[in-house]
């Protein structure tokens, strides 16, 4: 475990994979056990259709809600790209600076490696831990469907948890870029902290004005909406764009990295 | 292609307007044991993170066993052990950990050698370095830097938080090192310990080389603080007249005087006092270096 870089890192995280993982799966779990309970009040249902356009838009198919689908997509499957990239901007952020501020960064990186490969094998670990925790959380939901016999394609549940995860490695990889990049964690930490509650305010702007209609193409989280769709499967072009940025900006942290006093 | 352990030509480096190390011109051959003399701030850890790539240089350049440091690096360390003088280790590892760890991203550390370095210094391998004292994590630093048995050892502050009894273990093993034809750089500000070990020293200070010396030619060159003890009252201008003799002082049937260069003039003229005890106090590396930056060395012989 503890023979490259990879599988250090990968250590070092596997008490916040546990923690992180089985917490959302619970979270998850917790919704549909509790999913026929809610189903059962039709007044919601009323009340929900009598809200005004601007709620509704947040919403998307209302009928859809009372699905286990749909609830589900609401509750866990639309908040999941901000809470596990917060995760990820929290690790990602002191994957290199941090070594640097504990001061064990020089007896590293006085090792006969490249600073490019103990940048990758720290990113590769991060997206690897951030994947383990989307695969908890999905054995989650589908043994808690299994459990109370509900009526949910799994194949659904697989590809909404998935599609959180290319935005999470994008985000992972700007808080990355930022601790390659500049003198702090900290600093890496707001830096793609800062993007990620921006992106999401204006996508929740977007919906409601008419004005950003045109803006739809480089709202990050837009594209993540049209990946969770109820009936489509996961998808991929949006996938590979989100990789694509990855790579660039690891890229760019690599390059950062390489060129920085430690 | 060089053929030295360590070479810096020009080698400068500035934090902003701040200078860390300026102009440093400085060949270690390979095997001897060199000391990096100087106060803290003078520049040591800045030229020792410059050799290993740690950080870029404003401008000049230096190599590492005939390896550029910059170009090609990381190659340039492949034969380099490093302990880093301020270090943080990764507490929730074990020792053996560690060196599990290390080793595997060096890929070249005997598991037989690395235990019997271990064994030698004492180090605790079975417990999380968390909960080791400063002493002990010490030596792991130095452990890991000689258990690969590197051409080259870089060793900065080694001996800090060091008892006795493994500062002996460590000057033993750095002879040791050096009889094998490897060679030791060795940054301090313990003078003691330079010393102790060292062929020669350069001494840095606010950035900038001061001397390169063998040792044994600056313990000669530097002053010796001499008492007489006599018979008669000694006679101040017996002695005032010798070259290199200051500092005379009469107290009773004392004479305290400082020396620079041999002692033989001092004992010639001290003969017509019926000399009863000399003590001449060796000089430090302390003394001398005090006196390389411009203060003064008081104090008498006793």
């Amino acid at each position: 475990m503890l023979s490259s870089i990879y599988l250090k890192t990968l250590r070092d995280l596997r008490g916040l994979i546990l923690a992180w993982g089985l917490g959302l799966a619970a979270a998850g779990a917790l919704n549909v056990i509790f999913f026929p309970a809610f189903q059962q009040l039709p007044e919601l249902l009323t009340f929900l259709k009598k809200l005004p356009p601007v709620f509704k838009s947040f919403l998307g198919d209302i009928d859809a809600v009372f699905t286990l689908a749909g609830f589900l997509k609401i509750k866990l499957f639309d908040v999941l790209p901000l809470l596990l990239p917060v995760m990820g901007i929290s690790q990602a952020s002191r994957a290199l600076s941090g070594e640097v501020e504990d001061k064990t960064g020089d007896m590293l990186l006085a090792l006969p490696i490249a600073r490019h490969r103990v940048v990758l094998e720290k990113y590769l670990a991060l997206a690897t831990a951030v994947t383990a925790i989307a695969a908890i959380i999905v054995c989650g939901l589908i043994i808690a469907s299994a459990a109370v016999g509900a009526d949910v394609d799994t194949r659904f549940l697989v590809n909404a948890t998935l599609n959180g995860l290319p935005p999470t490695w994008l985000f992972m990889a700007l808080a990355l870029f930022g601790s390659c990049a500049l003198r702090t964690s900290r600093h890496a930490a707001v830096l793609a902290a800062g993007v990620l509650i921006g992106s999401y305010v204006f996508e929740t702007v977007r919906l409601i004005s008419p004005m950003l209609a045109g803006w739809r193409p480089v709202s990050i989280f837009a594209h993540h909406r049209a990946g969770v769709t109820l009936d489509s499967d996961l998808s991929l072009t949006t996938a590979a764009a989100f990789i694509g940025l990855s790579i660039m900006l690891v890229g760019l942290a690599v390059r950062a990295f390489d060129r920085r006093d430690l | 292609m060089n053929d030295s352990a360590i070479l810096c030509r020009g080698l400068t480096k500035f934090y902003g307007a701040t200078r860390g190390i300026e102009d440093l011109d400085l060949e270690v051959e390979r095997g001897e044991i060199f000391g990096f003399l100087g106060p803290n701030g003078a520049g040591k850890t800045t030229t020792i993170r410059l050799l290993l790539d740690l950080i870029r240089p404003t401008r000049g350049a230096a190599s590492i066993l005939g390896r550029d440091c910059r170009t090609e690096s990381p190659n340039a360390r492949r034969r380099v052990g490093y302990q880093p003088g301020e270090f943080n280790l990764y507490e929730s590892l074990t020792g053996a950990q560690l060196m599990t760890y290390l080793a595997s991203l060096r890929g070249d550390v005997d598991t037989a050698t690395m235990q019997a370095h271990a064994d030698r210094l004492g180090a605790i391998l079975d417990r999380p370095i968390g909960t080791l004292s400063h002493g002990n994590k010490q030596k792991l630093a130095l452990l890991q830097a000689f258990a690969p048995q590197p051409e080259l050892l870089i060793l900065d502050e080694p001996t800090s938080g060091l008892d006795p009894l493994v500062r002996q273990v460590f000057h033993e093993m750095v002879r040791e090192v050096c009889a094998d034809g490897r060679t030791v750089f060795l940054s301090s500000h313990d003078l003691s310990e330079v010393e102790k070990t060292c062929d020669r020293i350069a001494t840095v200070k606010a950035g900038r080389l001061v001397a390169i010396e063998n040792v044994a030619e600056l313990r000669a060159r530097s002053l010796r603080l001499v008492r007489l003890d006599c018979a008669r009252v000694p006679s101040v201008d017996a002695f005032a007249a010798l070259d290199g003799v200051d500092r005379i002082e009469v107290d009773g049937h004392s004479l305290h005087c400082r020396v620079r260069g041999p002692l033989g003039p001092v004992l010639n003229a001290a003969a017509s006092c019926e000399v009863i005890d000399v003590i001449s106090r060796k000089p430090s590396l302390e003394e001398f270096f005090l006196t390389l930056y411009g203060r003064e060395v008081n104090g008498h012989a006793e």
